[in-house]
C-alpha cells in the first residue's frame, strides 16, 4: 500500500516537473509593447526623473520597443551595488518578469491596466553610502572640452561620435568622451577615456552636484592610470597628469606615471560650483589615459 | 534482443539523430581554431606515414603543431581527418566538425555497454535507451555534440576512461587497457587527468570497505589493521605509465624542448584569461571569477527538470545499496556490488566533475561548457532513475506498452526545449529559471560562444542586397572568422561579407550580450535604425538586424 503511494508520488512529481518544462519551452512569445505604452512609459519616467537618477530598462526589451524612448539615457546594465545602494534609480521593467537586483520598488507605476510595462522607482538605502557621483554612471553629465594652449577652448565635445560617445570638433579622432573598459593594473576596468593631447589640455567639467545630495560638501576620489599595454609597448613614455580644479582653484593633482598601476587622490568638493578635470603630458605619443571619479559623502 | 543489437540499435538511432540536425548547429566561435589545426595536424600525419624524411624534423612538426599549441591534438586528429574525408559531403567546417558527432555516439556505446555490463541485458538495454535519449535531448549538449570543439571530445574520452576503470575492476585486459585510454583523454583536453579525483576516492573507499569486511589470509592477519595497505589497482598503474607515454607519443608538439612546453601548457590553463561571464546581472571578467555555485546553478537552471529529477531519485535510491557495499562488503553478492559500484562512481563523477569547475579557482565562464563531462554521467544516473520508476510501475501498470509510453514521455521532456531552442540550443534555459525569458531577466546570460545562427546566414543570403556588407555588435572580429567558413562551404552568399570597419557596414546585427560593456552602448546608438529583422525566442531578443545605411543596389 505504503509503496503504491510512494511511486503514485514520484508519478505525480514527475509529472508536473514534466508540465513545468513543457510550459516554459512551448509557450508562445508574448506581444511587443505598443508604441504608446512605451510613449506612456517615457512620459512617467521623465515625470519621475530628477537629477542624478540612474535610468535602467528590462533586458527583455526589445529594439523595436526601445526605439520608442527616443534619447532618453537608458541602459539594461545592472548598477553596482554600490551605486544601487547609493543612487535613485528608475526602472523600466516587465510587471510578469521583474528584473533582479533592485530589491522592492518604493513606487510602482503601472502603465495601463492591460499593459505589461511598468515602471518602478528604487530609493537609496539610508543605512549605505555610496557615490552621489560616479563619472562612468553619469557621463551624460560630464562636458568636455579641449584648450590649446591653456585657457583657449578650441573644441566643444559634443559631436556625435559614430561608435559611442562624443567626438571634438576639429581635433584628431582619438581625442573623444565615452566610457571604456580596459586593462589597467593587471584588471579590467570601467572608465573615461583621457587621452591628452600635445600643448594643450583635456577639461573634463562636472557639474555642481547641489541638485543630487543635500551635502553642502563631498569627497572626490580620482583614479588615473595607463592601459597596461601603453606601458608596455611605450618605454619612456611621458606621465600624464590630472588636475582637480574648483573656482579656479588647484585643489590636487593626480599623476599617472609610465609605470603600470592606478593612482588615487581624494579631496573635498563643494556641491555648489563645477569641478574641472584637467588633463595634460609632456607628450601624448601612445598616453592611453583613463579617469576614474566619484563623489560621495564620507569622511577623508 | 541480445545486447549487442539492442545497443547497437540505441547508437545507431543516436547517431542518426545527430547527423540530421548537423546543418542546423550555428559555428562556435572556437571551431576556427580547431579545424585549422586538426587539418594541419592531419596533413602532417600523413607526410609522417608516408615516411618522408622531413616530416620528422623539429622545423616541420613546429609549423604543424605551432597553431593551436595550447591544447593536446587527439580530438583535432579526429576533425581533421573527418574533414578530410568528408569535406566533399559536408563542406569544409560541418566535415570537421562531424568528428565530434563520433565523439558524442561513443558517450551512447559506452553507456550500452557500461549498463548492460551492470544490469542484466533488458535492465541494462532499458537504462541505456533512457539515458541516451535523455543525452539526447539536452539542448546545450546536443548543439556541443556538433561542434568543433574539445568539450564534448574530452566528455566522451573521460567517460572512455571512466568505463575502462571502472570495467578493470573486473578485467585484468581492461586494467592495462585503462592506461592507454586514459592517455588519449589527456591527449584530448586538460580536464581528462581529473578523473582521479574521482577514481582515487572510489579505490579507496571500496578497498577499505573490502579490507575490513574480508576474511583474511592468516598472514594478513598477522599485520596489524591500521597498517595494511590498499591494494594498488592495476589500471592506476597503467594510467600512471602507459598514459603519459601515449600523450607524448601522440603530442609530436612535445616531442622537442619537452619541458618548457610541458611548462607552458599547465601555465597557460592555470593562467586562463579572463572571459566575461554574466552571473545574476554581474559581469565576471577577472580575479575574483564567477562564484563558486556558478557551475551547479548553470547544470540546475538548464538541464530539463525531469532529466535532473530521475538522476536525483536515482541517487536517493542507490545510497541504501552504496552503504551496504561500503560497510557490509562480505555480505553482499558479486552483482550488488558490481551495480552499487557504477553507482558510486558514477555519484563521484558526476560531482568531481562540476567541483572542479567550481573549486578550481580559474576563471568560471561559458555556462555550462567547461563542465561537459558532467553530462554522460548525470543522464546514466537519470536512465536508471527512471529504469526505477519503471520497473516499480510493475505494481500499479500492468500494461508494458503504457509503461513504456509513460517514461517515454518522463525521457522526452527535453525535446521540447531542443524544439523551441533548435539552433539556439545555448539560449535555453529550464522551468525553474521560467525560461531563457526568466534567465534574461534574472540577469544570466541569453547566449554566448559568439554563434554565427544559420538562420540568420539564409535570411542574409536570401534577402541581402548584392554585395552586402555587415558588421556584428558587440563581438564584430569572431563573426569576420566564423561567416568565411560558410562562404567557403557555400552557406552563405558569396558576395556577402563581414567587414571590420562598422561604419563601412550597410546593415549591423547586434547580438544581445549584456556581459560585453560595450553592448548597452551599441544598443542605444542603433535605437532610431531601421529595424529589418528580429529573433525573439521566448519572447527575449537575441539578435537584431539594422539597417545601418541606405542601400542604393536593392538586389
Amino acid at each position: 500500500m505504503s509503496k503504491n503511494l510512494g511511486i503514485k508520488a514520484a508519478l505525480a512529481i514527475m509529472s508536473i516537473l514534466w508540465l513545468m518544462d513543457g510550459y516554459v519551452a512551448l509557450r508562445p512569445n508574448t506581444s511587443l509593447a505598443t508604441p504608446e505604452e512605451v510613449q506612456a512609459a517615457l512620459n512617467i519616467i521623465e515625470k519621475n526623473k530628477k537629477p542624478g537618477d540612474i535610468v535602467v530598462h528590462s533586458p527583455l526589451l526589445s529594439p523595436s520597443e526601445l526605439v520608442h524612448l527616443g534619447d532618453l539615457d537608458a541602459s539594461s546594465a545592472l548598477p553596482s551595488s554600490r551605486v544601487r545602494n547609493s543612487r535613485r534609480i528608475i526602472v523600466l521593467d516587465q510587471a510578469h518578469t521583474k528584473m533582479y537586483g533592485f530589491g522592492s520598488p518604493k513606487k510602482t507605476l503601472r502603465i495601463s491596466d492591460g499593459s505589461d510595462l511598468v515602471v518602478k522607482v528604487y530609493e537609496p538605502d539610508a543605512a549605505h553610502s555610496g557615490p552621489v557621483f560616479d563619472l562612468y554612471t553619469d557621463i551624460k553629465q560630464v562636458q568636455m572640452s579641449v584648450e590649446k594652449p591653456a585657457g583657449k577652448v578650441v573644441s566643444k565635445c559634443i559631436a556625435k561620435r559614430p561608435s559611442g560617445g562624443r567626438s571634438c570638433p576639429g581635433q584628431p579622432e582619438w581625442l573623444y568622451l565615452d566610457r571604456r573598459k580596459l586593462v589597467i593594473n593587471g584588471q579590467s576596468r570601467e572608465c573615461i577615456w583621457a587621452h591628452p593631447t600635445n600643448n594643450g589640455v583635456i577639461v573634463l567639467t562636472i557639474p555642481p552636484l547641489q541638485n543630487q545630495t543635500q551635502h553642502k560638501t563631498l569627497n572626490l576620489k580620482v583614479q588615473t592610470g595607463l592601459t597596461d599595454d601603453a606601458i608596455r609597448t611605450t618605454p619612456g613614455g611621458a606621465e600624464v597628469q590630472t588636475e582637480v580644479q574648483q573656482k579656479g582653484q588647484v585643489l590636487t593633482k593626480v599623476i599617472a606615471p609610465n609605470r603600470i598601476g592606478i593612482y588615487e587622490k581624494t579631496v573635498r568638493i563643494t556641491t555648489d560650483k563645477e569641478v574641472q578635470l584637467r588633463i595634460t603630458s609632456p607628450k601624448d605619443g601612445r598616453r592611453h589615459h583613463c579617469v576614474m571619479a566619484s563623489a560621495e559623502a564620507t569622511k577623508l | 534482443m541480445s545486447a549487442l543489437r539492442g545497443s547497437l540499435a540505441i547508437i545507431a538511432v543516436y547517431f542518426v539523430c545527430l547527423c540530421f540536425t548537423h546543418k542546423n548547429a550555428a559555428l562556435t566561435d572556437d571551431d576556427d581554431y580547431y579545424i585549422p589545426a586538426g587539418i594541419s595536424y592531419v596533413a602532417w600525419l600523413g607526410k609522417a606515414i608516408s615516411f618522408q624524411p622531413e616530416a620528422y624534423k623539429k622545423k616541420t612538426i613546429d609549423a604543424a603543431y605551432k597553431i593551436n599549441k595550447e591544447h593536446p591534438p587527439f580530438a583535432k586528429y579526429v576533425f581533421g581527418l573527418s574533414h578530410f574525408s568528408l569535406r566533399g559531403l559536408l563542406g569544409p567546417s560541418d566535415s570537421a566538425r562531424f568528428g565530434t558527432i563520433l565523439f558524442s555516439s561513443l558517450i551512447v556505446g559506452l553507456l550500452c555497454f557500461l549498463a548492460v555490463f551492470h544490469f542484466e541485458t533488458n535492465s541494462g538495454l532499458r537504462i541505456a535507451a533512457f539515458s541516451s535519449i535523455m543525452l539526447l535531448a539536452l539542448p546545450r549538449f546536443n548543439l556541443h555534440s556538433h561542434v568543433a570543439t574539445l568539450d564534448v571530445p574530452v566528455a566522451a574520452m573521460y567517460f572512455f576512461a571512466a568505463t575502462m576503470v571502472l570495467y578493470a575492476e573486473r578485467s585484468k585486459k581492461a586494467a592495462i587497457w585503462a592506461g592507454p585510454v586514459f592517455g588519449l583523454a589527456t591527449a584530448t583536453k586538460l580536464n581528462a587527468p581529473f578523473l582521479l579525483l574521482a577514481y582515487i576516492p572510489f579505490v579507496i573507499l571500496t578497498r577499505v570497505s573490502e579490507l575490513k569486511n574480508s576474511t583474511l589470509s592468516p598472514r594478513a592477519t598477522t599485520i596489524p589493521r591500521g597498517v595494511r595497505l590498499i591494494p594498488f589497482p592495476a589500471a592506476l598503474l597503467s594510467m600512471a605509465t602507459l598514459g603519459p607515454l601515449v600523450f607524448f607519443a601522440i603530442w609530436p608538439w612535445m616531442w622537442t624542448d619537452t619541458v618548457a612546453r610541458v611548462k607552458e601548457y599547465i601555465a597557460f590553463h592555470a593562467n586562463h584569461y579572463g572571459i566575461h561571464f554574466l552571473y545574476f546581472g554581474q559581469v565576471h571578467t577577472d580575479a575574483p571569477y564567477a562564484p563558486w555555485h556558478a557551475p551547479f546553478v548553470m547544470a540546475a537552471t538548464t538541464i530539463p527538470l525531469v532529466t535532473s529529477a530521475f538522476a536525483i531519485f536515482a541517487v536517493i535510491r542507490a545510497w541504501p545499496m552504496i552503504q551496504s557495499r561500503l560497510t557490509k562488503s562480505s555480505q553482499i553478492d558479486d552483482k550488488q556490488r558490481r551495480r552499487s559500484d557504477l553507482l558510486l562512481f558514477l555519484i563521484l563523477n558526476s560531482l568531481t566533475t562540476i567541483s572542479l569547475v567550481a573549486f578550481a579557482g580559474t576563471p568560471i565562464y561559458g555556462g555550462e561548457k567547461l563542465f561537459m563531462p558532467f553530462f554522460p554521467f548525470w543522464c546514466f544516473l537519470a536512465g536508471i532513475g527512471l529504469n526505477n520508476l519503471y520497473e516499480e510501475l510493475q505494481a500499479v501498470m500492468r500494461n508494458k506498452a503504457l509503461k513504456l509510453a509513460l517514461v517515454g514521455l518522463f525521457c522526452s521532456s527535453g525535446f521540447f526545449y531542443q524544439w523551441r531552442y533548435f539552433g539556439y540550443e545555448l539560449s535555453q534555459y529550464n522551468a525553474l529559471v521560467g525560461g531563457v525569458k526568466g534567465a534574461t531577466a534574472l540577469g544570466f546570460e541569453r547566449q554566448y560562444y559568439d554563434l554565427a545562427y544559420r538562420d540568420l546566414v539564409e535570411w542574409l543570403s536570401k534577402n541581402g542586397p548584392k554585395n552586402l556588407k555587415v558588421h556584428f555588435l558587440p563581438n564584430n572580429w569572431e563573426y569576420v572568422r566564423t561567416y568565411k567558413w560558410y562562404r567557403r562551404g557555400e552557406d552563405l552568399r558569396s558576395d556577402i561579407v563581414v567587414v571590420n570597419n562598422e561604419r563601412a557596414a550597410d546593415w549591423v546585427i547586434i547580438t544581445h550580450e549584456r556581459r560585453f560593456a560595450r553592448y548597452s552602448k551599441d544598443l542605444s546608438r542603433y535605437r532610431q535604425k531601421r529595424i529589418l529583422f528580429e529573433k525573439r525566442i521566448d519572447s527575449t531578443p537575441i539578435w537584431t538586424l539594422f539597417e545601418a545605411k541606405t542601400i542604393d543596389n536593392p538586389r
